[in-house]
C-alpha cells in the first residue's frame, strides 16, 4: 500500500518541476529574449560590435536594488558607426522586433524616414502586472541604441512627487509641489530634509520687462557712428572688415555741433503691387512727424546691398537640408557680383559660416557644412544678433534674408530667450535694415492634429501660426517681404524672387532737425510724387 | 402586421447602435500598404492600459489636470497612421476608400470638412456620438504628398476636452467649438 503512495508523491513532484520549469522558461522568454534577440540579429546580420559601456553591470545592478524614479531593471545595447542600411532580402526590422518580442508585448510607436539619415524608431510594450516594460530600438544608417526597460508606474508617480532614492531626497518635486518648489531648503512632514540647488531666483535673472519694470528703449536702428557718418557712395568696402568700436572720451572745451543722418531702406510700388525702379531722388518726399525734410543722400536700386543669409539649422528643418543647400547656392549665384553677403546658421547658437564677402565660391561653398548643424531654435535672438552685425556696418543699404519656420522655442515654452519678440520687432522697425523672411515651414499634417483637442488650426497649428505672424509683422515693420515655401520646391522660387526684391530698394538719408533727446518716438513717412505710387519703409525712430 | 414592423425596427436600432459603439475604433491597418513607398510613416497606437498610466502621471489635486486625467483614464485608445511621400501622386482617393466606408457607417458624422485648393490640403473630422457623448473621434488630413488618419476611441466628454486647450502643449485658440458639436450634427 506504500508503494503507490510514494509514487503519487513522485509523480506530483515530477509534474510541479515540469510545470516550475515550463514556467520559468515562459518568463525567462518574456523578460529577456527579445532584447537579445533584437541585439543578436544586430551583431550577426550586420557584424556590428556594441559600444562598451563602462559600469553598465553595475549600473544594472544598482538600479535592481535601488530602482530609482520606480525604474526596476533596463538593458542597453549601443552601437556606432556601423552599417545598418537595409540591404535587399533582409528582414524588415518591424518583422525582426515582431518576432523577438512575443505577443504580450504591443507595437506602440513605429516611425520611418527615408530622409536624411535614414531613421527608424520602433517602440513596443508590454503589461506585466503592476509594472509596464517597453522595448525601444532607434536606428539610424549607422547607429543604433536598443532599450528594453521594465518600471512601475506608482512608483515613477511617488518619485516625482518626492524623488528619493533609498530614502535619500535628492530634491524638489519635479512635478512642481508648491511645499517643496522654492529654493529654500525645506523640511517635510518627516522631518527629511529638501536641499535643493540654490539658484539665483527667478524673479532675479528675468528680464526687467517680463517683472513689470519699464523695459529700456532698444538701440536705436543705426549705431551713432552711421548717422554722425553719411555713408558715400563707394564706401562698401568698409562693410568687408569689421568695425572696431572704441569708446571716445568727449572733449570738455570742444564746441560740439550734433548733426544726425537718418538712413531709409525704401521700396516704391506702382498702384498694381509693383515694384517701380526708375524713381528719381526728387520724386521722394520725406516727412518726420508730418514736417517734411531735405533729402540728403540717395542711391538707387541697383547700388550694392549689405546682406545677412540667415538659415534656421533646428530639427524641424533637417531633412530638408539639401533643398536648402541647393537653393542657397542658386540665390548666391543670381545675386549681383557687387552684393555684400554674410552666411549665417543657427539654432540656439549663432553661428556665422562666413564673415561678409563677394566671394561666391566660397559662399557657396560653406553651405556644405549646414549638414551636421542641429538643434533648438532661438530665433530672436539671432536675429538680434544679426542686427548688431549689421549695425557695425557703416553702408546704409542692409537687409537680412532668413530662412526659417520662425519658431522660437519660447513661443510653446518657458525657455528663456535673451530677447523677447516684441524687443525684436521694435528694434526691427527703427533699423536700417529690411528682413525678408522666407517662411519654410514643410507642412506637416501630424502636427495640424492638435484640432482634435478643441485647439489648432486644420490649416496649421497655434504655434505655427504665431510664428507666422512674427515673421509677417517682422517684413511689414522693415519694409521688406515674406516669402512662403511650404514645400522644399518653392524655396528656389522664393529666394529668385527675394534677389529681386532686394535691388527694388532705394536707400536715401536725412538730417532731422530740432533733436529733442527726450526718447520720444519720431514718426517717419515717405511719399513718392507719382500717380498711384506708394512707398514702403521702416515706421520710425526714438530720438535719444 | 405593425407590431412586426414596430419589432423589428426596434431589433435594427439595437443593432445599430451596438454596431457603431464598437466601431468607434478604425480598421486603420490597410494604410500599412503605403509604407513601403513612403519616405516618413508613423504609427501610433495607444490602448487604454498605457493610457491609464499616463493618467497616473497626472496629478489629482489640480483642477486642469484632474480633468485631464479622467479623460485619458475614460479613452479606449488613440491610434495614429502618417505616411508622407516624395513626389505626389503617390496615393490615391483609392487608398483611403476602405476608411471612408467604415466612416460612412451609422454612428459616424461628419462634422468638419475643410479643403485648401491652393494648397491641395483637406481635413475631415468625423465624430460618433452616443448620447451626447463622443464615442470616438476620425480625423483624415492629407494633400498630395501626405495622408494621415487619427482615430480616438472614446467617450469623450466634449466639454471635458476643450479645457484641455492650452495645456500639455495643446494649442490655446479653439477654432473648431467642440460645444457645439451636437448642433453642427449632421454633417456639413
Amino acid at each position: 500500500m506504500k508503494r503507490p503512495h510514494h509514487l503519487t508523491r513522485k509523480t506530483v513532484l515530477l509534474t510541479f518541476m515540469i510545470a516550475l520549469l515550463h514556467t520559468l522558461a515562459f518568463n525567462a522568454q518574456g523578460k529577456g529574449k527579445g532584447f537579445k534577440d533584437i541585439v543578436n540579429h544586430l551583431e550577426t546580420k550586420y557584424r556590428a560590435k556594441r559600444v562598451r559601456i563602462p559600469l553598465l553591470g553595475l549600473a544594472n545592478f544598482a538600479v535592481k536594488i535601488v530602482r530609482p524614479a520606480g525604474v526596476k531593471g533596463f538593458k542597453l545595447a549601443v552601437f556606432e558607426n556601423q552599417d545598418f542600411t537595409l540591404r535587399d532580402g533582409d528582414e524588415p526590422f518591424e518583422v525582426v522586433m515582431r518576432t523577438a518580442y512575443d505577443n504580450e508585448w504591443q507595437p506602440l510607436v513605429r516611425v520611418t524616414s527615408k530622409r536624411g539619415s535614414q531613421s527608424r524608431v520602433l517602440i513596443y510594450s508590454r503589461n506585466a502586472g503592476k509594472d509596464v516594460q517597453f522595448a525601444l530600438l532607434v536606428l539610424e544608417a549607422r547607429e543604433a541604441v536598443v532599450i528594453e526597460v521594465k518600471f512601475n508606474p506608482d512608483a515613477a508617480v511617488r518619485f516625482l512627487e518626492n524623488p528619493k532614492i533609498m530614502g535619500i531626497s535628492i530634491g524638489k518635486s519635479i512635478r512642481g509641489n508648491k511645499n517643496v518648489a522654492n529654493n529654500q531648503p525645506t523640511q517635510n512632514s518627516s522631518g527629511e530634509i529638501n536641499v535643493d540647488s540654490v539658484s539665483p531666483s527667478t524673479e532675479a535673472t528675468r528680464a526687467p520687462s517680463e517683472i513689470g519694470e519699464p523695459k529700456p528703449n532698444p538701440p536705436l536702428s543705426a549705431s551713432a557712428k552711421d548717422e554722425n557718418n553719411p555713408p558715400l557712395p563707394g564706401d562698401e568696402k568698409t562693410a568687408t572688415l569689421p568695425v572696431e568700436i572704441k569708446t571716445v572720451v568727449p572733449d570738455r572745451n570742444a564746441i560740439r555741433i550734433e548733426t544726425r543722418l537718418v538712413n531709409l531702406n525704401i521700396k516704391a510700388l506702382n498702384r498694381g503691387g509693383q515694384p517701380l525702379v526708375d524713381i528719381k531722388p526728387e520724386e521722394f518726399v520725406v516727412y518726420e512727424d508730418g514736417l517734411k525734410q531735405a533729402v540728403s543722400h540717395f542711391r538707387p536700386v541697383d547700388a550694392p546691398v549689405n546682406l545677412i543669409l540667415l538659415l534656421d539649422l533646428s530639427g524641424s528643418t533637417k531633412n530638408r537640408r539639401k533643398a536648402m543647400q541647393e537653393a542657397a547656392k542658386r540665390f548666391v549665384d543670381v545675386l549681383p557680383a557687387q552684393d555684400n553677403v554674410a552666411i549665417v546658421a543657427f539654432t540656439r547658437k549663432y553661428r556665422p559660416l562666413t564673415d561678409f564677402t563677394r566671394d561666391k565660391a566660397r559662399l557657396k561653398s560653406v553651405l556644405k557644412d549646414i549638414n551636421d548643424i542641429s538643434g533648438d531654435t532661438a530665433f530672436y535672438d539671432s536675429m538680434w544678433k544679426a542686427l548688431d552685425r549689421l549695425d557695425q556696418l557703416s553702408d546704409a543699404r542692409k537687409a537680412i534674408i532668413v530662412l526659417t519656420d520662425g519658431e522660437d522655442d519660447s513661443i510653446e515654452s518657458t525657455d528663456p530667450t535673451e530677447h523677447s519678440f516684441e524687443q525684436l520687432l521694435e528694434r526691427a522697425s527703427e533699423e536700417d535694415v529690411t528682413i525678408y523672411p522666407i517662411y519654410f515651414s514643410p507642412s506637416n499634417n501630424y502636427d495640424k492634429l492638435g484640432v482634435i483637442f478643441g485647439g489648432g488650426n486644420l490649416m496649421g497649428n497655434e504655434k505655427s501660426r504665431i510664428a507666422r505672424k512674427q515673421l509677417n509683422d517682422l517684413a511689414e515693420q522693415t519694409g521688406g517681404e515674406i516669402y512662403n515655401a511650404q514645400r522644399e520646391e518653392n524655396l528656389e522660387d522664393a529666394y529668385k524672387r527675394v534677389a529681386a526684391e532686394l535691388h527694388t530698394l532705394y536707400s536715401l538719408a536725412y538730417s532731422p532737425e530740432k533733436l529733442m533727446h527726450n526718447g520720444g518716438f519720431r514718426k517717419i513717412s515717405v511719399k513718392v510724387n507719382r500717380d498711384g505710387a506708394v512707398a514702403k519703409t521702416r515706421r520710425g525712430y526714438y530720438d535719444r | 402586421m405593425i407590431k412586426k414592423i414596430v419589432l423589428t425596427l426596434i431589433a435594427t436600432c439595437s443593432v445599430v447602435l451596438s454596431v457603431s459603439a464598437q466601431n468607434a475604433k478604425l480598421e486603420i491597418d490597410q494604410l500599412d500598404n503605403l509604407f513601403p513607398k513612403a519616405v516618413q510613416t508613423v504609427d501610433v497606437r495607444v490602448e487604454s492600459s498605457l493610457l491609464a498610466i499616463a493618467a497616473k502621471f497626472l496629478k489629482s489635486d489640480n483642477a486642469d489636470e484632474a480633468m485631464a486625467k479622467e479623460l485619458l483614464s475614460s479613452l479606449k485608445g488613440v491610434y495614429v497612421k502618417g505616411v508622407e511621400f516624395e513626389k505626389e501622386g503617390e496615393f490615391t482617393e483609392a487608398d483611403l476608400a476602405g476608411i471612408r466606408n467604415q466612416l460612412r457607417a451609422p454612428g459616424w458624422d461628419r462634422v468638419v470638412g475643410v479643403r485648401s485648393k491652393r494648397e491641395g490640403e483637406s481635413a475631415e473630422i468625423y465624430l460618433m456620438l452616443e448620447g451626447g457623448v463622443i464615442a470616438g473621434v476620425s480625423v483624415l488630413v492629407f494633400d498630395p504628398k501626405q495622408l494621415y488618419v487619427v482615430n480616438v476611441v472614446g467617450p469623450l466628454d466634449p466639454e471635458k476636452i476643450s479645457q484641455l486647450r492650452g495645456r500639455f502643449g495643446i494649442p490655446k485658440n479653439m477654432d473648431f467649438d467642440w460645444s457645439k458639436v451636437e448642433r453642427r450634427r449632421g454633417g456639413i
